[in-house]
């Protein structure tokens, strides 16, 4: 060993020792300053504007109460990853979870979310009514609530006037005509503008994706009994349409996820997509987007539009429970939902919100947001939902990447569909 | 060796320049990335050169996504989990080197600490996840430091057992014929005598650690005591084109990895190719 | 006596590594009921029925198998290229050398994120060069056909410097005087290195190769970050499908039962080089 043999000079030696001496110092104060911590609420919360949203009401809630509120963020796999550990591990580190509507079931079913709507009857409250009932009913499971509604999202459908205009096409009511658009402005552009752009990233991206041109063509997940039913004529036509779309769509949306989307968008390089209701403030900011007051914001076509609330739970190993529900409610209350929804962006769940005229006057289509949120329709209420979400992602995503044509690929999806929730 | 014709030597030349540029041309990248303000990463054609550089990406990881919490927990437990191998691993490796099991077991332990060292981490997770969870340490760092054994405890041994072996054994049979106990002199002869060995092996081993992604994301909960790979894994899927903060986050933390390695590159140039052939 | 000294470490080994492999065998026998307290239900081979049926499972081990040899192939290769040219002596040998061998120190998932910046479709400077050159981009990540390409490209990157360090140590140690008598007697550079290198690190490369065998069957970080198995399944792994079952469908006993088929195929590549390196001394 040469290096034994020469050694390391002395000093550099010392100095190491030293350094991993006061390194492990630290450590081992970090780690004990952290074992006493003072009255406080941890949130654990979807990253980017709804835990911008959560930090702004939270810093309000500290200046009113007193109490010190830590919003802690993930992206949207590991936030569900970290929640059904948590659900398992039980370590109580969070008093209020943040979920995607189609989570709850799971959640709910697994016994991690303390029944609010017991702990609301208790202490003498009521649900006020000024909540979208769509978004109340989402947080339900078995009839019971289980958590309160945040952020009001809903899919909605961009498309760019001028184009339209220019090929005298009239708004899509139905996906053949978002197809034929598509088409027509493609190929009148010579490619220079796509004609659709596809979220198509696996996993959750592609199948909130697809998922409304699969229940525009009537096509379903699971029938009345809950049996998987996805593998139809209906379901069939919607796909081989997405892959008609993929046509003129920029390459590479195999992996496209939300930021690829809105650069489209904002670049002007597409005429038509599906959104959530986040991307639509700087598309008409002329700061960010070349297509500013050139787009219309709609519901999209088909069928009624998907709702993707985002709620605010309580998990069952809190140790401050009284005190989460209080925060929730805090944050739900109307004034803070308007001061979030101007401030930050968030879209709100009370009606009263949307009509609000300050408002409107910042967001010109919540008209149309609220009344697609009132129509709006959920995904299953399945237990399994995240992994019939990861079933149908596989195979999406292998038909649109090719591997497998729509036949083969919802059939596949079926076979693996009835394993998981019974034939 | 040595060139013999000129067509040699041009590919010769040609050889080392392709290595260079394709070793070095991603980190050239990514650094430049992470001076870039968000537009300009998206812009045709990409600038070699940031037209206007900034600091805002690591001002943001900073001040806004509070990256040195990060960087402390796997500080904490790299460290952490360096120490414990080294404490144990030095003690076992003297044991394996200078006394010596009966029979033919301390060769017998040192291929079964051998095949510990490379067996996928996944295949015994399922079973560590319920042996951590049953000792409440679920969650915590400490557990992290623990799990890591099965990383850095047999590298420990394997490395300092070749150390050992090369310590003259003459210095102990002094100490030991003063009148000390085995433990003493190990702690007092054998042990500063071999110094720069076990600042190598500590370092080596700190490394691994801070490297270490699947057990830090399937045992650590709370984002608070993420380690830097879970959150870079997190800004991925997070930050999918806004590149100068995922550029920043990954020169951040890769930097005390580079530091690290700097102590211990003449070793792993050396000595790393010397135990692979060896084990 | 010596037990003493080494007792503790085997303490934590055994509890750490010897019983998790006995307790993933038992539990591929079970079905476990993660909410209700860990509960553990017998279901005989239940499990390894299931798996056999599982096309998901084939489709992994089928990737894993390709990334193995792609992988430990090309590494071989390039590293015995670049130990051969770094054998020839240059000025400024000692320095380029610790470059080359950096990527291999670097966090894999930190690497990762740097390819998936340089691949990107639209914005990515590996297609912005192609489009300089006048090639059509590539669909890197999202294309059935380079998928798992790229994934091997990252890993050359971060694991050549591996081959190449093992082969360039076994390269130094051949005694300069038969190179020279070699010289002496008129040979070239290449059937030096095909009749006197080649033979005398022979041993080097089946050992490197094999380490990277075993390395590379453990491929986590990499499609984790990268690809998340995707696009559609061309990038599942095992290690990342048996990460999937347990740790996000929860399902305990089905993944154990991967896992021990996992083990034993590794564990069978292990005992093959354990034997090998003996024999050799």
């Amino acid at each position: 060993m040469s290096l034994l043999a020469k050694g390391l000079s002395k000093t550099v030696l010392v100095a190491i020792i030293i350094v991993v001496i006061v390194v492990i110092g630290i450590g081992i104060w970090a780690y004990y300053s952290q074992q006493a911590p003072p009255k406080k609420l941890v949130v654990l919360a979807r990253s980017g504007t709804y835990a911008e949203g959560l930090k702004v009401a939270a810093q309000e809630y500290q200046k009113l109460k007193g109490v010190e509120v830590v919003v802690q963020e993930l992206g949207y796999k590991e936030l569900y990853d970290k929640l059904s550990t948590e659900a398992i591990e039980k370590t109580g580190a969070f008093d209020v979870v943040m979920m995607d509507d189609p989570w709850l079931a799971g959640f709910a079913s697994q016994g991690f979310l303390v029944d609010i709507g017991k702990m609301l009857q208790e202490k003498g409250i009521q649900v006020d009514p000024d909540f979208i009932p769509t978004t109340i009913e989402v947080c339900k499971y078995q009839g019971k609530l289980y958590a309160l509604p945040y952020v009001g999202n809903v899919q909605l459908f961009v498309y760019r006037k001028d184009l339209f205009d220019k090929y005298g096409l009239p708004e899509p009511k139905t996906w053949d005509d978002v197809l034929k658009a598509a088409k027509t402005i493609y190929e009148g552009e010579n490619g220079k503008v796509y004609g659709y752009v596809i979220r198509g990233k696996k996993g959750n991206p592609v199948v909130t994706n697809f998922l409304p041109i699969f229940w525009g063509y009537g096509a379903r997940i699971v029938d009345e009994n809950g049996k998987p039913a996805v593998y139809s004529d209906a379901g069939i036509k919607a796909l081989k349409t997405f892959l008609e779309l993929k046509k003129y769509a920029p390459p590479g949306v195999e992996n496209y996820d939300s930021p690829e989307i809105k650069a489209a968008l904002y670049n002007g390089q597409t005429a038509m997509s599906i959104v959530w209701p986040a991307w639509v403030p700087d598309l008409n900011n002329p700061e960010k987007s070349k297509v500013a007051g050139k787009v219309v914001v709609t519901v999209p076509p088909g069928a009624k539009p998907m709702i993707g609330a985002w709620l605010l739970g309580i998990p069952v190993t809190s140790k401050n429970k009284d005190l989460a529900l209080d925060f929730i409610l805090f944050v739900l209350s109307k004034d803070m939902q308007k001061k979030l929804a101007l401030e930050v962006g968030v879209p709100p769940t009370r009606a009263s919100v949307y009509l609000d005229d300050d408002v409107k006057a910042k967001y010109p289509w919540y008209p149309t947001q609220l009344e697609a949120l009132r129509n709006a329709q959920p995904r299953p209420r399945l237990p399994q939902w995240s992994r019939v979400e990861d079933i149908l992602a596989n195979y999406i995503h292998q038909a649109l990447t090719g591997t497998l044509s729509p036949e083969e690929a919802l059939k596949k999806a079926q076979e693996e569909l009835e394993k998981v929730l019974g034939g | 060796m040595r060139t013999t014709s000129k067509i040699g030597r041009i590919i010769h030349w040609v050889v080392i320049a392709l290595a260079l540029a394709w070793t070095i041309f991603p980190l050239y990248w990514i650094i430049v990335t992470s001076f870039k303000q968000s537009w300009e990463v998206l812009l045709w054609p990409p600038t070699p050169v940031p037209l206007h550089p900034t600091l805002e990406n690591y001002a943001k990881l900073v001040f806004k996504d509070r990256f040195y919490v990060y960087m402390l927990n796997s500080l904490i437990v790299s460290t952490g989990a360096a120490t414990l191998s080294l404490l144990l691993g030095s003690l076992a490796a003297y044991g394996l080197a200078r006394i010596g099991l009966p029979a033919r077991l301390g060769n017998l332990f040192l291929v079964w600490v051998l095949v510990i060292r490379m067996i996928p981490p996944i295949t015994i997770a399922i079973p560590l996840f319920t042996i951590l969870r049953s000792m409440g340490l679920l969650d915590t760092r400490l557990g992290l430091i623990i799990a890591y054994q099965v990383y850095t405890l047999p590298y420990t041994i394997w490395l300092l057992h070749g150390f050992f072996t090369a310590v003259p054994r003459d210095i102990e049979w002094a100490a030991l014929v003063d009148g000390a106990t085995r433990l003493q002199a190990l702690l007092r002869v054998i042990l500063p005598a071999m110094a720069p060995g076990l600042v190598t092996v500590l370092v080596l081993s700190m490394i691994m650690s801070w490297n270490e992604f699947l057990y830090a994301l399937i045992f650590i909960n709370s984002p608070e005591k993420y380690t830097v790979t879970v959150i870079v894994a997190n800004y991925i899927q997070e930050f999918t084109i806004d590149w100068g903060r995922l550029a920043g986050s990954g020169i951040l933390s890769m930097l005390p990895v580079l530091a690290l390695t700097f102590y211990v590159q003449k070793y792993v140039i050396r000595g790393l190719a010397y135990t692979g052939v060896k084990a | 006596m010596g037990l003493v000294f080494i007792a503790p470490a085997a303490l934590i080994l055994l509890t750490l590594a010897v019983y998790p492999i006995v307790d993933v065998v038992f539990l591929s026998f079970h079905k476990v009921d993660v909410y209700a307290g860990f509960k553990l239900i017998y279901n005989g081979l239940s499990n390894y029925a299931r798996l056999i049926a599982d096309n998901l499972f084939r489709t992994a081990f089928i990737n894993t198998l390709q990334f193995v040899v792609g992988a430990t192939v090309l590494e071989v290769l390039l590293g015995l290229l670049l130990a051969v040219a770094f054998s020839i002596e240059f000025r400024g040998r000692e320095k380029i050398v610790p470059l080359i061998v950096m990527p291999m120190m670097l966090p894999t998932i930190v690497i990762s994120s740097f390819w998936r910046i340089m691949y990107h479709t639209e914005f990515g400077i590996i297609n912005a060069m192609l489009k300089l050159v006048g090639l059509p981009p590539v669909n890197w990540l999202g294309d059935v056909r380079t998928a798992m390409l790229s994934i091997i490209i990252v890993d050359l990157w971060q694991y050549t410097p591996f081959a190449f360090l093992v082969i360039y140590a076994g390269i130094q140690s051949i005694p300069p005087s038969i190179i020279n008598a070699a010289l002496v007697d008129g040979a070239t550079l290449p059937q030096i290195t095909r009749y006197i290198v080649l033979p005398l690190v022979k041993r080097h490369i089946l050992v490197v190769a094999m380490l990277r065998i075993i390395d590379t069957f453990r491929i986590f970080d990499k499609v984790f970050a990268l690809t998340g198995g995707g696009p559609g399944n061309a990038t599942e792994v095992l290690s990342f499908i048996i990460y999937k079952n347990a740790f996000r469908y929860y399902d305990f006993g089905y993944a154990a039962a991967q896992a021990v088929i996992m083990l034993a195929v590794v564990l069978t590549i292990i005992i093959t080089y354990i034997k090998i390196t003996r024999r050799g001394g």
